[in-house]
């Protein structure tokens, strides 16, 4: 009953909040996204640690039979990114509380949180893709009717690109029971149950694995399916871009650690050489594409793409390191880009517009701003103290233990990483600022805004500089060495 | 009598029958008979229905019966009342899809499928005085013909090699009776727009008002496909059809999806919209197996509803071009909504039927060992989404016109609930069906 | 499978058939008596315009309406016009139809020249 609720009271909180005026509309998506994330904290509050299976399950009755089959589970890795985006949702309400919003804006970042909520504790297959597909429609219609200039074209370009990855997937998926069925005779797409009996010895497994993998891939984004990603985080408004880096990224990962390791554990492992390379891929191409942008929302945007590929170099090591640090990754990413984001849009809703040259001697003008900037820029980057150094060292020492060579290109990543974000930060804080520039128009941030950025902040130096909880919390639901 | 049919309950089919016999006889009182005629054929059509849904009504297509009926529906009730002449035809048609259900003898399968076709080009052919309309209904006449034709040179054929008209006993596997029943096969395959007979259909779609199309993609469809089943189940598992079929149904997708995403006019686009899940019905009578029946009669369901749905709002909005759809979500907000939930559910998005609609081909496809028709099915999936995301684009992102669109006449008040209904009914579908239907029955 | 072969070898004929007359034969030219109305080989005695009107039609499709319905008796008129139950009631219903066709034709006026 708990997780049912877990993905329906958003759902229903939406249709709610869509009926009422615009400003009653903000102040109850505020109150009820804060409830949902009390909600789940207290969920798992029973949840002893150090126990990662999959618990607070809900069936229909005795495990039965069948293919379409009411089964959902979480293990300590769906509820840390569960509350990742119940954790991100205030966060994007309180960013946007300024802008004059419809109630529908409110309302789709409800159904949003509820889609991905069904996406990481559905155990039963169909389930998972039905929420796989569903979470892009509000996506859809949060980047095309409330983004930036080019949003009908990015909003089209997200669909239909990652259309494509889901049409993959789902041949992927329909394909898997009905090997299971023809190697054991039963009809089942429980994962656990798949499990059981290991389809991916098969020939055809290996095509089952090429069609997830592909399915997964174009979500992260891994090169070079990243097409969608630098349109549709520019265009989309600072809460959506918020979400869609923050969380939906992480359902790539999330499939890859749910669907496919613990389906293909031989395949994975003998696939290394193709998942490693394109996530230090990954890692180095995005740095380098960041280090040439001129719009800060776009840099950023690549910025995700190159973290990302940390998190799939160190997954395929298929070692402890490697495999919690890509879990701890996500987290942390989610974390740094979303603060990112939440950043660039205030200054975007201040200053109207995102080129790199348009602004400069912020930090005298917004010291607030400056602050937290430079507190997420530099988790963001991976220094020591702050979380994505934890989860940068460990994916990259999991990538030491199987390929040394991978693993120092991935280490030239965080080189690049600096590289790109602390002249951005001089280049927009401490630069020269031209008379009557836009950054004369920029004040500095208000209480909620700074509210919801201090938050992020102590994750960030919470997670930096205390790990470990997290850490074992996660080691056993990745534990797939 | 009882090799034609199938005994011992031809009830039903005399219910329709004298539906239309009493729909024609409203045409001799003096006054014109206006909404009399039509509420005689619809009371008429839905009691039928009702009466071949009892037990003691067998054969393989009695279930099937409410599904032409409900297509048939919204035709009916947005008729407009001019006399008792489009009501008969209506009747007629789906007259001659309820023998066709019922037929065990190929003489009632082919008098089955002209029954249903002939008021169908009547039809067309009096939606107006246009050429345009005339010409679509002569093309649509002439290759239908072309198909009936074919229909009886492959019943001749198989007469002469099995010395039987009988759909009853298996056909055996001489060369020549499976060849037979291939070239009857071209009749259905006609109906539903296959590639390569599919060419009366923008033509035919375009030229028909909304409520024509949505009577013409739903029912039409349902009946060339049971026809197609029958046909395939007469050939037995093993037979020309369990590649042919594939071949045809994947190649009429993706022409059909190739097709439709440089259509500026909604009705061409619905046309090669339907014509796309024609193809992905096609493959599923090819691959269903033993459960073809139910998953097709399934798929049918929600496709009657995402199908009419879409026709219906645009009969709603007065909307002719893809461009007349800008501003609709300002204009008239619940419809643009209504119009997402259908087209999306057209495009096979989850939690829409539609979206378990076309589950149930991939897991057909991929149960009867057929991979390449899985992968041409997620290619079209996507193909297809390019216009339907360009629908939903239109109605929501682009900006309205400057100049106010004409002003339509006002749609009769029905319209807008039937567009709910049919809307509703989409998405309950794709809630309720998972859980209800037991998917794995059907396979293997 | 050697009936599609055969099949094959039939179409291919035909079009080659077909192709090669269209191309090597003469240039099909409309002259002299080629595009007069054909009457048995007499030239012909009704003149230009003087055709039924185009709504005869309907009578000619009325005719074969019925003359098809003549044709359906002829089982019963070979059995020497004794029927037994079941055919009784058959026969009822098809006269019956086709009396209400008639019916109905009259009254919608379709009979009126």
């Amino acid at each position: 009953m708990a997780l049912t609720l877990l993905w329906t009271v958003p759902m229903a909180a939406g249709l709610a909040v869509w009926l009422l005026a615009p400003r009653r509309a903000r102040r109850a998506a505020l109150g009820l996204s804060l409830a949902i994330l009390a909600y789940a904290v207290w969920i798992a509050l029973p949840f002893s640690r150090g126990e990662g299976n999959l618990r607070l399950a809900e069936l229909p009755g005795p495990l039965s039979e069948g293919l379409i089959h009411y089964f959902f589970a979480v293990d300590s890795l769906s509820l840390s990114l569960i509350w990742l985006t119940a954790l991100l949702h205030p966060l994007c309400v309180l960013a946007a509380w300024s802008e004059d919003r419809p109630s529908a804006y409110w309302a789709s970042f409800f159904f949003l949180e509820g889609g991905l909520f069904g996406v990481f504790t559905a155990q039963n297959l169909f389930y998972f893709y039905a929420f796989w597909d569903f979470v892009l429609i509000p996506m859809f219609f949060i980047i095309g009717l409330w983004g930036s200039e080019n949003r009908r074209a990015a909003a089209v370009k997200f669909l239909l690109y990652t259309f494509l990855g889901s049409m993959a997937l789902l041949a992927g998926l329909v394909a898997l029971p009905v090997l299971h069925h023809r190697m054991t005779g039963i009809w089942t797409w429980d994962v656990p149950g798949l499990i059981a009996t290991p389809v991916g010895a098969t020939p055809a497994g290996r095509w089952i694995f090429a069609a997830l993998a592909l399915g997964f891939a174009v979500k992260i984004p891994l090169w070079p399916l990243h097409n969608w990603l630098p349109d549709a985080h520019t265009e989309a408004p600072a809460g959506g871009s918020v979400m869609l880096a923050g969380v939906m990224l992480k359902m790539g990962v999330y499939g890859f650690l749910r669907v496919i390791l613990p389906l293909f554990p031989e395949i994975s492992r003998a696939a290394f050489p193709i998942f490693g390379a394109l996530g230090v891929i990954n890692i180095l191409y995005g740095a380098l594409c960041a280090m040439a942008q001129t719009d800060l929302k776009r840099l950023i945007a690549f910025t995700s793409i190159s973290h990302l590929g940390f998190c799939v170099a160190g997954l395929f090591t298929l070692t402890p390191e490697g495999l919690t640090g890509s879990a701890l990754q996500l987290i942390n990413h989610g974390i740094s880009t979303g603060g990112l984001f939440l950043l660039v849009g205030m200054l975007y809703s201040r200053a109207h517009t995102r080129r790199l040259d348009a602004f400069g001697e912020l930090a005298g003008r917004a010291p607030r701003l400056a602050v937290f900037f430079a507190v997420i820029l530099l988790s963001s980057i991976g220094l020591p103290g702050l979380n994505g150094f934890v989860g940068e060292l460990l994916t990259l020492a999991g990538l030491a233990r199987v390929r040394l060579g991978l693993a120092a290109l991935g280490a030239c990543g965080t080189v690049l990483a600096a590289a790109y974000g602390i002249p951005t930060y001089q280049r927009v804080f401490f630069g020269p600022c031209a008379a009557g520039s836009v950054s004369e128009r920029v004040s500095d941030l208000d209480w909620r805004e700074s509210l919801a950025l201090a938050v992020l902040c102590a994750f960030a130096l919470g997670l930096g500089l205390f790990p470990g909880p997290l850490l074992r919390f996660l080691t056993p639901a990745v534990a797939l060495w | 009598m009882t090799s034609l049919l199938v005994a011992p309950n031809p009830l039903p089919l005399l219910a329709f029958g004298v539906t239309v016999l009493a729909v024609l006889a409203t045409g001799f009182a003096r006054r014109r008979p206006g909404a009399t005629a039509r509420t005689i054929a619809a009371t008429g059509l839905v009691v039928a229905a009702a009466r071949s849904c009892d037990p003691g009504a067998m054969g393989l297509g009695a279930g099937w019966t409410p599904l032409f009926v409900a297509g048939a529906l919204p035709f009916l009730a947005l008729l407009p009342s001019a006399g008792e002449v489009a009501p008969a035809l209506i009747a007629s048609s789906v007259l001659g899809m309820a023998v066709l259900a019922w037929a065990r003898h190929l003489f009632a399968l082919f008098l089955g499928l002209e029954l249903m076709s002939l008021p169908l080009y009547l039809l067309l052919a009096r939606q107006s005085r246009e050429r345009r309309t005339l010409e679509a209904a002569l093309k649509y006449f002439f290759s239908g013909s072309l198909a009936a034709g074919l229909f009886l040179m492959g019943m001749a054929l198989l007469y002469v090699s099995t010395g039987s008209f009988s759909l009853d006993q298996a056909v055996p596997a001489r060369p020549a009776a499976q060849l037979a029943l291939v070239l009857m096969g071209c009749a259905p395959l006609f109906k539903l727009a296959a590639f390569p007979l599919h060419f009366w259909l923008p033509d035919a779609y375009d030229a028909a008002s909304p409520e024509l199309a949505s009577f013409m993609s739903t029912s039409v469809k349902a009946a060339g496909a049971l026809m197609l089943l029958k046909l395939s189940v007469a050939l037995g598992p093993d037979s020309y059809l369990t590649w042919i079929l594939p071949a045809v149904g994947a190649a009429t997708m993706t022409v059909a999806n190739l097709l439709a995403l440089r259509q500026d006019s909604l009705h061409r686009v619905l046309a090669y919209s339907s014509m796309a899940h024609a193809g992905t019905l096609i493959l599923l009578a090819g691959t269903g197996g033993e459960g073809a029946l139910s998953a097709t009669a399934v798929y049918l369901w929600i496709y009657l509803f995402m199908n009419a749905g879409a026709w219906l709002v645009l009969r709603a909005g007065g909307l002719r071009r893809v461009s007349d759809l800008r501003g609709l979500s300002a204009r008239r907000p619940i419809l643009a909504l209504l119009w997402a939930v259908v087209i999306l559910s057209l495009a096979g998005i989850p939690p829409t039927g539609g979206f378990f609609a076309k589950l149930l081909v991939f897991l057909a496809a991929l149960q009867a060992d057929k991979p390449w028709a899985a992968a041409a099915l997620a290619l079209n999936g996507l193909l297809a989404l390019g216009y339907y995301a360009r629908l939903v684009r239109e109605a929501f992102l682009e900006a309205a016109p400057k100049e106010a669109p004409a002003a339509e006449t006002e749609p009769p008040r029905l319209v807008p609930i039937l567009v709910c209904v049919c809307a509703l009914g989409a998405l309950w579908l794709g809630l309720w069906a998972p859980a209800a239907v037991g998917v794995e029955a059907w396979l293997k | 499978m050697g009936l599609a072969i055969d099949l094959l070898v039939v179409l291919a004929l035909v079009a080659a058939l077909s192709l090669a007359s269209r191309l090597l034969g003469p240039r099909p030219r409309m002259e002299g008596d080629k595009g007069m109305p054909y009457e048995t080989g007499m030239p012909p005695l009704a003149q230009p315009g003087a055709h039924p009107w185009a709504s005869y039609y309907r009578f000619a499709v009325l005719f074969v309406i019925f003359d098809v319905d003549l044709a359906f008796l002829a089982p019963w008129l070979v059995q020497g016009g004794r029927p037994d139950a079941g055919m009784l009631v058959a026969l009822t219903a098809f006269l019956g139809l086709v009396g209400f066709t008639l019916a109905y034709v009259w009254r919608k006026g379709a009979l009126e020249c």
